[in-house]
């Protein structure tokens, strides 16, 4: 083609650049019904996209398929895009039938016969829960509207053969974004050099930074945030004036710690200022804690109310001892069954522990609330609320739907979290586990 | 009975025809005990709404702050989320976030959705909730008038409907809507300006979701909703308020990395419940000025419900007020119920058969078996104006003693609370559950408590001295002139702190007095290997012990004056005045303490109303019909169930379902001949077979697979 197009420039996506602008950037050609791009979270996909429609101005709508939960929210929005207005139209859509045929009389009215019209779809994956005619009817969208030039541009993190319905479409060309490799995401990290520190200081300190961070996250935009959050720390002491800039030895350990405990915060964003004392604040409190588990802080972070804690534990001996131990576990045991019990043990080969958590009847969960607690409150609207907190707070899961039938649960905590919780109550939990040894 | 002979099964509601007309308050306004009431309910109501707006300007100050910050710098990408950790006291959750809604829009801006996780099981009806919250919002005309936003939490469903369609509740609607709102609005609140927070100036009011309830919302919708608001950000600028019961931690366990690094989290905590709790009883509960007053029993049953179970706030006090309801319900002479300024306008218009009530009390009786003159006795039993009198003196009495009561007891409490174990409790109100049903004086746990401070140091009784002083002077001030006594001698005492260590001290001895003389040994003057030397006997060796004990009690100025306080502190203050209510006379006028009146109410229990139901079903129905003499009887008028249910209890572990029957249909249908009716009148089985139906749902039979035509029976009672 003589006429070739000016090529948007984006960082270590050149080929995929390229195959875009093959597929789209020449008005005499005709273009595909549609175009899948896929690849991680955070490759690119939407920005390189963006980058080439932009430059190639070829009229476009993007929507993100979330707001497909009614799919007239989405043709809306596509037409609207297309005809350029920002109020909704007063027209409804209702389904793709409707959509397809305001599609054609907008391309009348406002002459688009000849120009390409590309429909993004970000987030695609979403569509296949959706009416199973509407993916079919959208990836055919040149062909059921008569409109030479449209396209439907698919996104999604999914790969085509496991996006692709069961009943089979035929494949639409594809694009795949593969990860970033250590380099590209140095080079896109450096594009947010700040002005006042020259390139080689930053990019050092994106050297540091890649190689703490790069075993755990890939994600271009969390990459970002935390180089950005982490280079503002990493600077201080040279504008106290207390470590030279060329010093990287001493920056480096003046960073590191604050990398790793940057690191343990990955995809949480708390608001920067104020709140980092506290935060560092708790984490030295939490050094103490630090060999217990993620859950067992969870437990330590809140009070509940004594029969709760019990209930709980209750929940927890009802979700890992299988019914049939019950009795020998709860009634009142002389010591030769006690021996039994400790000789099945050795014999059970797979830890209940391990296989997670059993459902169980309110009825059980409430004998065993009386069996292990010495007073006997008797039960009362009040108990009973509280098992509904419990599963409000999600320290229980109730299972099954049906209103009429009696209500089963799951204990969704775990072993660490009961423990602490037993021990504010001095209970011990182990001697009621078939399975602990 | 007739009117639920319905082929459907259903739910009946039986109103109670004579008390369930309703206790409309115009039915009772005119009543003496009503006015009462009223007034102490509206006294209580107040102290409580000005705690409650202090406790809730504390926690919501920051956020408030927060949320206008975020609106005047915006150069975010993430979602700005406040998270209030709210701690597991559900119930009050609902009043504090309609509290924090009303603030924001006073303070913030006028836009705010409360979302709560039973209205949103699926993304369509939580952006359908949210946008007709928003779009409700008053237009600026009427932005001032209050009234508006109380629609908002109802549900505004019927009438406001029409103003905004469900077709047009969604976010593009919301995109085009906003802008309209922002351009109506901007320049009048310009003009304002007074009103409208100066600190956001003429920026766009942000759109504030609330969402209650976090942990309960499924988490699918959730990341949905939360990507969905995510891709509008740049046009509407959202700032959400997650309330978080458990952790901050639960926030991220329900929402994938990439949703929740679109969140911009900043963490609030508000008080725990027990803080706030602790703040009621202290500036409302034992307040001495009170016209009611919970008696230790009652005061404890509902501690335990607070404690045990919920952490609800709320609950406590819908139980205080229930309990003053009862203590008031249809009683005239709880008129006297009042502060005593108000008592002898009150006492005039008790009429005769109030002060009958008054006389059959038993504190009464007690009381005017107690009189020493018999004439004062005739009186009392007699002369109706007699008692109107002496019940005004008793009871303003009564008060004075309530006043040096609570003083005494913070106190005590102030002493102790810090003792190693903590032998008479940590807290106030356990103090005075111990002080109230029992004589605490005479405890065991007080005489622990007095070893204890046997060995206080001089710091920290002079300490503890000067913050009893604070609470005497405070409580002499309001009245309480009986304490004055007390409160002169410790201020005696103080000055002595100051020249103990004085180095002129007179009574310097061998052994200088040191810095904690508690821990001073006291080391007898001579070693007592020299004095066993001369010893024989046991009984000398007893008679030498003692000496040395004598000998050994030399005790050093400090100990004097510790030993003094103390015996001051317990015979005139704690002896005097800590007594427990229920030994005064008219102690039911202002303590209630019926606790078999209110228990079912507080503490509900299904169980048992359900077999209350079944064994005499007269209580719920009260219809003449079933009216039993014993509740043993089975009459052919009770409904089927309760017959059924009765047979039932008659049986082993098995019931034969054909005995059953017969049974049933001789009771229902007498009538016929006592011989094996092998003609059954269907109706009548199948009205047996619906009330075995029903006693198997409601859990007291199963079938059996041992033998054919039996059912297991359940419960046994
Ligand atoms: N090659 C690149 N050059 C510069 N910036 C980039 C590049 N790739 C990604 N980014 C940055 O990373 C961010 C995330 O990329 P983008 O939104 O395109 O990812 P995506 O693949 O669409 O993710 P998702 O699947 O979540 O939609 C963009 O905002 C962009 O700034
Ligand atoms: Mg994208």
């Amino acid at each position: 083609m003589v006429s070739s197009p000016d090529i948007p420039d984006v960082l270590c996506r050149h080929q995929e650049v390229m195959q875009l602008v093959s597929l789209l950037g020449h008005p005499g050609e005709s273009v595909p019904q549609s175009i899948f791009l896929t690849g991680h979270k955070s490759s690119g996909k939407s920005y390189t996209l963006m980058k080439v429609l932009d430059s190639l101005n070829i009229r476009y709508a993007s929507v993100n398929c979330v707001e497909g939960y009614m799919p007239r929210l989405l043709f809306e929005s596509i037409l609207s895009q297309i005809v350029g207005e920002t109020v909704p139209p007063s027209a409804r859509c209702e389904n793709i039938m409707e959509f397809i045929l305001q599609l054609k009389i907008i391309a009348d009215n406002h002459d688009l016969h000849e120009s390409v019209i590309a429909v993004v779809l970000e987030g695609s994956d979403r569509l296949r829960d959706m009416n199973p005619n509407l993916l079919p009817a959208l990836m055919r969208l040149q062909e059921l509207s008569c409109l030479k030039k449209v396209c439907v541009i698919l996104l999604s993190d999914v790969l085509w053969d496991k996006f692709a319905p069961s009943g089979g479409l035929p494949p639409p060309i594809q694009i795949y974004f593969p990860q970033y490799s250590q380099n590209d995401i140095l080079k896109i990290l450096s594009l947010d050099k700040p002005k006042d520190y020259p390139a080689d200081f930053h990019s050092n300190y994106l050297q540091l930074f890649v190689a703490v961070f790069l075993r755990s996250c890939r994600d271009i935009t969390e990459l970002r945030y935390k180089a950005a959050e982490n280079f503002s720390k990493y600077c201080e002491p040279i504008e106290r004036g207390e470590i030279d800039i060329n010093d990287s030895g001493k920056l480096w350990k003046h960073i590191s710690p604050h990398l790793k405990a940057s690191l343990q915060m990955i995809y949480m964003r708390f608001e920067t200022g104020k709140k980092i004392a506290t935060e560092v604040d708790s984490g030295t409190s939490m050094d103490k804690h630090s060999t217990l588990s993620s859950s067992a802080k969870y437990a330590l972070s809140f009070e509940l109310p004594y029969y709760a804690k019990y209930l709980i534990i209750a929940a927890f001996l009802a979700s890992y001892n299988s019914p049939k131990e019950d009795k020998k576990l709860f009634v009142k045991l002389s010591g030769r069954n006690k021996k039994k019990v400790l000789k099945k043990n050795a014999q059970t080969k797979i830890s209940s522990l391990v296989m997670g958590p059993r459902q169980f009847d309110l009825e059980r969960l409430l004998a065993i609330f009386y069996s292990i607690i010495e007073e006997k409150p008797h039960i009362s609207v009040n108990l009973l609320t509280q098992i509904t907190s419990l599963v409000e707070l999600q320290l229980l899961q109730k299972a099954g739907s049906d209103p009429l039938e009696a209500p089963k649960y799951k204990c969704a905590v775990g072993f660490d979290f009961i423990i602490i919780i037993a021990k504010t109550l001095s209970f011990n939990v182990t001697k009621y586990l078939v399975d602990y040894k | 009975m007739d009117s639920t002979m319905s082929v459907s099964k259903g739910c009946f509601a039986f109103k109670r025809k004579k008390k369930n007309q309703g206790p409309s308050s115009a039915r009772f306004s005119g009543q003496l005990w009503y006015k009462a009431y009223r007034k102490s309910l509206a006294s209580c109501e107040e102290l409580l709404s000005i705690l409650e707006n202090q406790i809730f300007d504390e926690v919501f100050g920051g956020l408030i702050d927060y949320i206008n910050a975020c609106t005047s710098v915006k150069i975010h990408y993430e979602i700005p989320a406040a998270t209030l950790l709210t701690g597991v006291n559900m119930p009050d959750h609902s009043s504090l976030f309609a509290t924090l809604s009303k603030k924001i829009v006073c303070d913030c801006s006028p836009h705010v959705a409360t979302l709560w996780s039973r209205d949103c099981s699926s993304l369509k009806a939580s952006v359908e909730r949210m946008c007709s919250q928003f779009m409700l919002v008053p237009s600026s005309e009427e932005a001032d008038d209050p009234s508006c936003d109380d629609e908002e939490d109802g549900g505004p469903d019927s009438q406001d409907k029409k103003k905004i369609q469900r077709w047009n509740c969604n976010l593009k609607y919301l995109v085009s809507w906003y802008s309209n709102f922002q351009v109506h609005t901007s320049p009048k609140k310009k003009k304002k300006g007074n009103k409208a927070a100066p600190k956001s100036g003429g920026d766009a009011k942000p759109l504030i979701v609330i969402l209650p309830d976090f942990e309960s919302f499924s988490p699918r919708v959730l990341q949905e909703f939360i990507l969905l608001l995510k891709g509008y950000q740049p046009k509407l600028p959202f700032v959400l308020v997650l309330g978080v019961a458990t952790a901050v931690s639960a926030v991220h366990r329900s929402l994938p990395y990439h949703v929740s690094s679109s969140l911009r989290m900043k963490v609030f905590h508000s008080q725990p419940s027990l803080a706030y709790l602790n703040e009621v009883l202290e500036k409302v509960l034992f307040l001495p000025n009170r016209p009611f007053h919970l008696g230790g029993k009652t005061f404890k049953l509902l501690m335990d419900v607070f404690l045990f179970h919920d952490f609800s706030v709320m609950g406590f006090i819908q139980g205080y007020k229930y309990c003053m309801s009862q203590h008031f319900f249809d009683k005239d002479w709880t008129a006297l119920s009042c502060l005593p300024e108000e008592l002898p306008t009150a006492a005039k218009q008790l009429t005769k058969s109030d002060i009958e009530s008054i006389r059959k009390l038993p504190s009464v009786r007690k009381h005017i078996e107690s009189l020493s003159s018999r004439a004062d006795q005739i009186a009392w039993l007699k002369d109706d104006n007699y008692v109107k009198e002496e019940t005004v003196k008793l009871l303003e009495e009564l008060h004075k003693y309530i006043a040096e009561f609570f003083a005494s007891l913070k106190c005590l409490n102030l002493m102790t609370a810090d003792l190693p174990g903590a032998p008479l409790e940590k807290h106030l109100r356990s103090v005075y559950v111990l002080a109230s049903t029992c004589d605490i004086v005479k405890s065991q746990e007080l005489k622990d408590s007095m070893k204890l401070l046997s060995l206080l140091s001089s710091d920290e009784l002079e300490i503890k001295l000067n913050a009893m002083l604070c609470i005497l002077n405070e409580a002499v001030e309001n009245g309480a002139e009986r304490l004055k006594d007390v409160t002169n001698k410790i201020d005696g005492f103080l000055p002595r702190f100051k020249t103990l260590w004085l180095p002129s001290s007179p009574s310097k001895s061998l052994r200088s007095p040191c810095k904690r003389p508690a821990k001073g040994v006291k080391s007898p003057l001579q070693s007592p290997s020299k004095i066993l030397t001369n010893i024989n006997s046991r009984s000398q060796f007893r008679e030498k012990l003692k000496e040395m004990k004598d000998v050994s009690s030399y005790l050093s100025p400090f100990e004097k004056l510790r030993n003094e306080v103390l015996a001051c502190l317990l015979e005139n203050l704690f002896t005097a005045f800590l007594a427990p209510p229920q030994t005064k006379p008219l102690h039911e006028l202002l303590f209630f303490d019926d606790i078999p009146a209110v228990k079912s109410y507080i503490v509900g229990s299904q169980r048992q109303a359900m077999l209350r139901g079944l064994k005499d079903p007269h209580f719920y129905l009260d219809c003449a019909c079933c009216k039993l003499s014993d509740l043993g009887d089975i009459l052919p008028s009770l409904p089927d169930v309760s017959i059924v249910y009765k047979l039932h209890l008659e049986s082993g572990k098995l019931i034969n379902m054909f005995d059953w029957m017969q049974s049933f249909l001789t009771i229902t249908n007498p009538s016929t001949s006592f011989e094996e009716q092998t003609e059954v009148d269907p109706k009548l089985q199948a009205r047996f077979t619906r009330a075995v139906a029903e006693l198997q749902f409601l859990g007291f039979i199963k079938s059996s697979n041992r033998k054919t035509d039996h059912v297991t029976r359940l419960t046994w009672c």
